[in-house]
């Protein structure tokens, strides 16, 4: 709703995140170590881990030069509510065989289109049964927990795979494959939210009070990944990872990855049947959907000192932005530039107010991951792999192309009709005759917005004897402005369960009305 | 004691808290109030020596006190996240940033149920 910050923004978010550079550039650049010789280590069982956290410490202590003479490894770890992530599962054929058409997994439809029975079940998918509480990530959780799945599908047949229908009941075990194959983990950082409307929203980041009432955030700041390794020196294609509890590789770059803007994204694989259900958690947003909660842990390996430098990054050299979610818009305005280590307080400042903070992603957890990675290495179970390929430093990531034009509310309104609080009930309805409209707009002496009377409130007031305006007028009323997608003005509407808006501008003057009718035809959002 | 009194329309139009405050002569502190002409909810601070007396005051006046419910962390369930944290209003949970694991003081949880549909992992119940 409040559009006028929109004006103060001018990209999304070009926050970088400071590396001492002057000290980069002091540092070696010789190589210290390689990873045959760190393997070497691993295997011998004298290598030494140290988790990003501790990092921070031992370069603070013992100077840059030291720290990457001394340690081998540092372990990172995330974990946080992923929706771009899901798994391929192989049922193997049915006697007579299926050519599986639709497929559902305790009735959360996956993705199917490839071979007769291949599927790739993802996390945001719900259940058609047990919509917003159970989803395609509760189904991974579930199966990496090894209860039993009803798996159910349908398919047209053929020649070749007659079978119409099957329903059977599995386990992860009975699966040929179960592979966790991520498009986008493990983003190296990402906005902070908050919600200047007011009412409560629900987003993918959480619950967001009104009036900017609380702040989420997502990642784990200094323990995230690529945060540790933010030019991608050893975090590539190849690279061997924790991943949900098992081993896991890194298979490229993630969707959406923005390594100009410090939003380098992973995407990623793992055996899921070696996989433990604490490290995959189904989770549900209400209002929003499913996702799920993914473990992500990466091994840096301390090949010179420009590495060691790069992992001993502090909380507070990482920065992101706040954003009001509360703005539908892909451009949301931006509150104020803040660091992981601000925000890791559970306080902050905004607009003059100490707003309460909380993460999205659980440190703790990414804490037990890091720890966790550190021990595999330490006790000879996790080797590192060099990257074959590099993530690509240069992408750049494009908002969608749209080749049809957005339509705006001030295209679509109308004029309204109004009327004055001391205006009587006959003649506002005698207006809602001649004129053929069922809401008529109560403005002020200087036409501001005073409240709405529907040709409903109007019958009411005579089966129930009122003869007062004032009684009847609904004062608080939910309005549209005119620079606002019709999307959101629908998606209120929809939300409210009204038929029509008043349009306002700044002054808060009535300049038009939007009625579900004018809206009809369009695509609403919801 | 805290308690969560609810107005209806009708009764958020009379001075009722005024009243009560006048009759008992409890110092009332109110710790958040979501009211409009429709009605609404006030969480209310009253002294402990004077519960029940402003407890009946609001009863006669027509307005009810909802019985106190609080809510649980399931602990095998939670995975110290950290979403609830910021949706109470009293405090009653908190994120301890040493650890980073949340923390429910039961005594201080008032039953508003804001922390109840934010939890992404369904580690929050109400009990009675």
């Amino acid at each position: 709703m409040r559009y006028r910050f929109l004006e103060q923004i001018k990209e999304v978010s070009i926050v970088k995140i400071r590396t001492p550079h002057e000290e980069l550039e002091k540092v070696d650049d010789a190589p210290i170590r390689s990873y045959e010789e760190i393997n070497e280590k691993i295997k011998r069982g004298d290598v030494v881990v140290v988790t990003a956290e501790e990092m921070i410490k031992i370069v603070e202590e013992e100077g840059v030069a030291k720290a990457a003479k001394d340690i081998d490894v540092v372990t990172t770890g995330t974990f946080g509510a992923m929706c771009s992530s899901g798994a391929f599962l192989n049922f193997g054929h049915a006697d007579p065989p299926i050519k599986m058409e639709r497929v559902w997994l305790n009735e959360v439809e996956a993705y199917h289109g490839g071979a007769a029975v291949d599927c790739y079940i993802g996390v945001t998918k719900m259940s058609q049964t047990k919509p917003f509480k159970y989803g395609g990530g509760h189904v991974i959780e579930d199966l990496v927990a090894g209860k039993e799945i009803e798996v159910r599908a349908i398919a047209y047949g053929t020649d070749c795979y007659p079978r119409t229908r099957v329903e059977t009941t599995i386990t992860i075990d009975d699966l040929n494959q179960a592979i966790l194959c991520n498009p986008r983990n493990a983003y190296q950082r990402y906005n902070a939210a908050t919600n200047g409307r007011d009412e409560v929203i629900y987003t993918y980041m959480g619950k967001l009070l009104p009036h900017y009432g609380n702040v989420t955030f997502s990642g784990s700041g200094c323990l995230n990944p690529l945060c540790n390794d933010p030019d991608y020196e050893t975090i590539g294609v190849g690279t061997r990872i924790f991943l949900g509890g098992g081993i896991g590789y890194v298979i490229g770059e993630g969707t959406q990855h923005n390594p100009k803007e410090q939003f380098g994204t992973l995407m990623v694989k793992g055996d899921l049947k070696k996989m433990k259900p604490r490290y995959l958690r189904g989770a549900a947003f209400a209002k929003y959907g499913t996702t799920m909660f993914v473990g992500v842990g990466v091994p840096i390996p301390i090949l010179n000192q420009r590495l060691a430098l790069k992992t001993a990054v502090s909380d507070e050299e990482i920065t992101t932005k706040i954003l009001d979610y509360g703005v539908p818009r892909l451009q949301r305005p931006v509150l104020r530039e803040v660091t992981y280590s601000e925000l890791k307080s559970g306080r902050i400042e905004l607009n003059g107010e100490t707003v309460k903070v909380s993460p999205l992603s659980s440190i703790s957890m990414a804490r037990e991951i890091a720890e966790t990675l550190k021990k595999w290495i330490e006790n000879g179970e996790f080797f590192l792999s060099a990257p074959v390929e590099r993530l690509p430093q240069d992408v750049v990531f494009k908002p969608m192309k749209m080749t049809k034009e957005v339509k705006y509310v001030k295209a679509l309104m109308k004029t309204a009709v109004t009327c004055k609080r001391n205006d009587t009930i006959e003649s506002v309805a005698k207006t809602i005759i001649s004129k053929n409209v069922n809401h008529v707009v109560v403005v002020d002496e200087d036409g501001k917005l005073a409240g709405i009377v529907t040709s409903f409130d109007i019958t009411r007031a005579v089966a129930e004897n009122k003869k007062n305006l004032a009684e009847i007028i609904t004062k608080r009323v939910i309005f549209a402005e005119p620079d606002e997608p019709v999307d959101a003005a629908a998606r209120r509407m929809k939300e409210h369960d009204i038929s029509a808006l008043p349009v306002i501008d700044s002054q808060r003057k009535v300049i038009g009305i939007i009625t579900s009718e004018d809206l009809s035809g369009l695509i609403t959002g919801g | 004691m805290r308690m969560l009194v609810r107005f209806n329309t009708d009764k958020v139009k009379e001075a009722v808290t005024a009243n009560v405050i006048l009759e008992t002569g409890a110092t009332i502190n109110i710790l958040s109030a979501l009211l409009n002409e429709k009605g609404g909810e006030m969480l209310l601070e009253v002294p402990d020596a004077k519960a029940e007396e402003v407890r009946e005051s609001f009863k006669r006046r027509g307005v009810e006190i909802e019985d106190r419910k609080y809510v649980e962390i399931l602990r095998e369930r939670c995975v110290n996240c950290g979403l609830c944290y910021s949706l109470c209003p009293v405090n009653a949970i908190q994120l301890d940033t040493k650890n980073y694991e949340i923390n429910l003081t039961k005594e201080l949880c008032i039953g508003c149920f804001k922390c109840l549909d934010a939890c992404p992992v369904e580690a929050i119940v109400k009990i009675k």
